[in-house]
């Protein structure tokens, strides 16, 4: 789960948006900034928050979505 | 609907590690070749590639006897003894190929490259790694700098023919919902395979190359085997390799239970700790444990060159660093307490059938690399593709140059594809039809639910059954005949979930009626109902084709008697 983006430490390079597999964040053009565009989709993977250079995002391995398990 | 086309020599859907490789060498083989990589990501960053630990097998010229030898020992008779020699026969040259490129292979002192010895395949297998994102934004740079566009954002649903001859693909951009139409002289399907939505890491690959492929006649090969279950703890999804976890695996009891089902093996792939794992819960024996309590880190540990794997991981920032990952998530030490494990799905229906230049055997002007070939090329026989780990991210660059190369061959002599606005027509709209403005619906998340309910539970496509195997084979048909028509689409994010849901659906269906298909038990395909191995009808791959709205099985046999011999022992 995307917990938050620090928007006054993005400076909009994007990394978040294009690892993101679920398209959770967007670009903002007006901000220049990444946003949380569709939180419901996010699966936990903590990409964005691993790869952002700054430590703008804080995510965590719980979803909103079903998680269907093996057993 | 605005809608923009493109004309380029090459189409590459895909610009993760296979992708980017393939436009880089066809650009190194022929700078005047057009090539165009589209990618529903940010190119440099999307795709498995970057979340992948960056381990890669590495065979020696010398050692592809031994290694072929003692996989195809392992593949209960279906092993492809021909796309196994080569493929180890490519990875010390095409390992070479991308180190002299700059991609960051671990190197020495003497910046010569690192591969270890790991034995696991004969005395001449090795093993090296790259930093795997660091890889994909150097070809990225790369691919820029010979020219190669490069298309983010966009979705590819359906490929173009001309009879049976691709020329080109539809899409749309996900941020502007417009349609965008390529026109190719080659297109090359380099987007991953089906990882059915089923791992956290692993979502954006749902087979879309591979579906278009289907829909568009190309042959589908060895379906039943695309189940890869990766064992893993349940809260934070890190892992170990399956031969060292299998050691401290337990039931609710504290009974070992490995070997229970597998004695005397130790060297059997994910798929059969899975089972264990399965098979004990399905008894009421769970839940299940990885206990390594005492353990020294060394005991479940793997070093290259001398070096801890992990620390080198983590030293370079590799995405996949367990103990890392797990102490961030997870929070707790697994030498300190056990923790509850199950087996993930990540699926790898990559079951695109191509010959050994990676063209499709059926649609001209068609090539497949990577995941999106790798269970069709059935190299481990009779269990899922990358059971044994380290083989995807070599897999995805051996096949991109051979593709490549290819294509720089026949390019050039290949005429402008011609299309028919009709057939066009048709395939803008059988992509924008879900954008009908309905009230009321389902979610595209909803239709992606129901299938998984009936594909990654063990009980269906690990311990399989035929009732079973029909019930899920329903389900999925009631999801495409009355969940997707209504499925609520109200944006091009949406779209993109309703097409990812579409081929989820007919890659689960290709994976459970292949399943159906095949009435035996061999390797990690198990049937209840078939429990024995019938090599007198079965020492054949299984094969799918659509035919009319039908989806058709057939078989073909295992070439080269010699190894069923060989694996018969």
């Amino acid at each position: 789960m995307l917990k938050s983006l620090d928007e006054n430490m993005c400076t909009g390079c994007q990394i978040c948006v294009d690892v993101c597999p679920e398209d959770v964040l967007r670009y903002d053009q007006d901000k220049g900034k990444a946003v949380i565009a569709y939180p419901k989709d996010c699966i936990g993977c903590g990409a964005c928050a691993w790869f952002c250079p700054l430590k703008c995002i804080e995510a965590t391995i719980d979803r909103e979505r079903p998680q269907i398990q093996a057993y | 609907m605005k809608s923009l086309t493109y004309e380029t020599d090459v189409l590459i859907v895909g610009g993760g590690l296979a992708g980017l490789t393939a436009a880089v060498k066809i650009k190194e083989e022929r700078e005047e070749v057009e090539v165009l990589v589209v990618d529903k990501g940010g190119i440099g960053w999307a795709g498995q590639t970057p979340l992948t630990g960056g381990m890669c097998i590495y065979v020696e010229s010398d050692g592809v006897d031994e290694f072929v030898d003692s996989v195809v020992e392992k593949g209960y008779g279906l092993a492809n003894s021909e796309w196994l020699r080569h493929f180890a026969g490519h990875l010390e040259r095409s390992t070479s190929e991308l180190f002299g490129w700059g991609v960051p292979f671990m190197k020495d002192q003497d910046g010569k490259l690192v591969a270890a010895d790991s034995a696991f395949w004969g005395t001449k297998n090795k093993v090296t790694g790259f930093i795997p994102h660091r890889t994909t934004l150097h070809l990225k740079k790369l691919a820029l700098a010979r020219g190669v566009k490069l298309l983010n954002k966009t979705e590819v649903v359906d490929l173009i023919q001309d009879g049976k001859r691709i020329t080109g693909a539809v899409g749309f951009d996900i941020l502007s919902g417009e349609c965008r139409v390529f026109k190719a002289r080659a297109t090359v399907l380099a987007n991953g395979c089906c990882n059915f939505k089923g791992r956290a890491w692993f979502t954006m690959n749902v087979g879309e190359g591979v579906s278009a492929a289907y829909r568009a006649g190309a042959k589908q090969r060895h379906c039943e085997y695309a189940h890869q279950y990766d064992p893993v703890d349940r809260q934070s999804e890190t892992w170990w390799r399956a031969e060292i976890a299998a050691d401290f695996i337990e039931n609710a009891k504290g009974e070992k239970i490995f070997q229970k089902y597998f004695p005397g093996q130790t060297r059997l792939g994910s798929w059969a700790l899975s089972y264990a794992m399965g098979a004990e819960v399905m008894a009421g024996k769970g839940p299940i444990y990885f206990n390594a309590t005492g353990a020294s880190y060394d005991q479940f540990n793997r070093r290259v060159a001398g070096e801890d794997i992990r620390v080198w991981q983590f030293k370079h920032g590799t995405f996949l660093e367990p103990k890392r990952v797990h102490f961030d998530r997870g929070g707790h030490d697994l030498s300190l307490e056990k923790s509850e494990w199950t087996p993930m799905f990540p699926g790898r229906l990559g079951s695109v059938m191509v010959d050994l230049n990676c063209r499709s055997t059926e649609l001209e002007g068609l090539w497949g690399t990577g995941d999106t070939v790798i269970s069709g090329c059935a190299m481990n026989g009779a269990m899922s593709a990358n059971s044994y780990g380290r083989w995807g991210l070599p897999f995805a660059y051996v096949t991109a140059l051979m593709a490549a190369e290819d294509i720089a061959k026949v390019v050039p002599e290949t005429p402008k594809p011609q299309t028919d606005p009709e057939e066009q027509k048709r395939l803008r709209e059988r992509l924008f039809a879900p954008m009908v403005i309905k009230k009321k619906g389902f979610e595209p998340w909803d239709a992606v639910v129901r299938v998984q309910q009936v594909v990654i539970p063990v009980q269906y496509s690990l311990i399989r059954e035929e009732s079973r195997l029909r019930e899920a084979l329903q389900r999925i048909e009631e999801v495409q005949r009355e969940m997707l028509p209504n499925v609520r689409v109200e944006s091009p994010h949406d779209l993109v979930r309703y097409h990812e849901a579409e081929s989820l659906a007919t890659c689960s269906e290709m994976l459970i009626r292949a399943a159906l298909y095949r009435t035996e038990s061999r390797g990690s395909h198990f049937r209840e109902d078939c429990p024995e191995r019938d090599d007198q009808n079965w020492l054949k791959w299984t094969i799918i084709q659509k035919d009319g709205d039908q989806m058709a099985l057939s078989t073909m046999p295992v070439p080269g008697s010699e190894w069923s011999e060989v694996a018969k022992k």
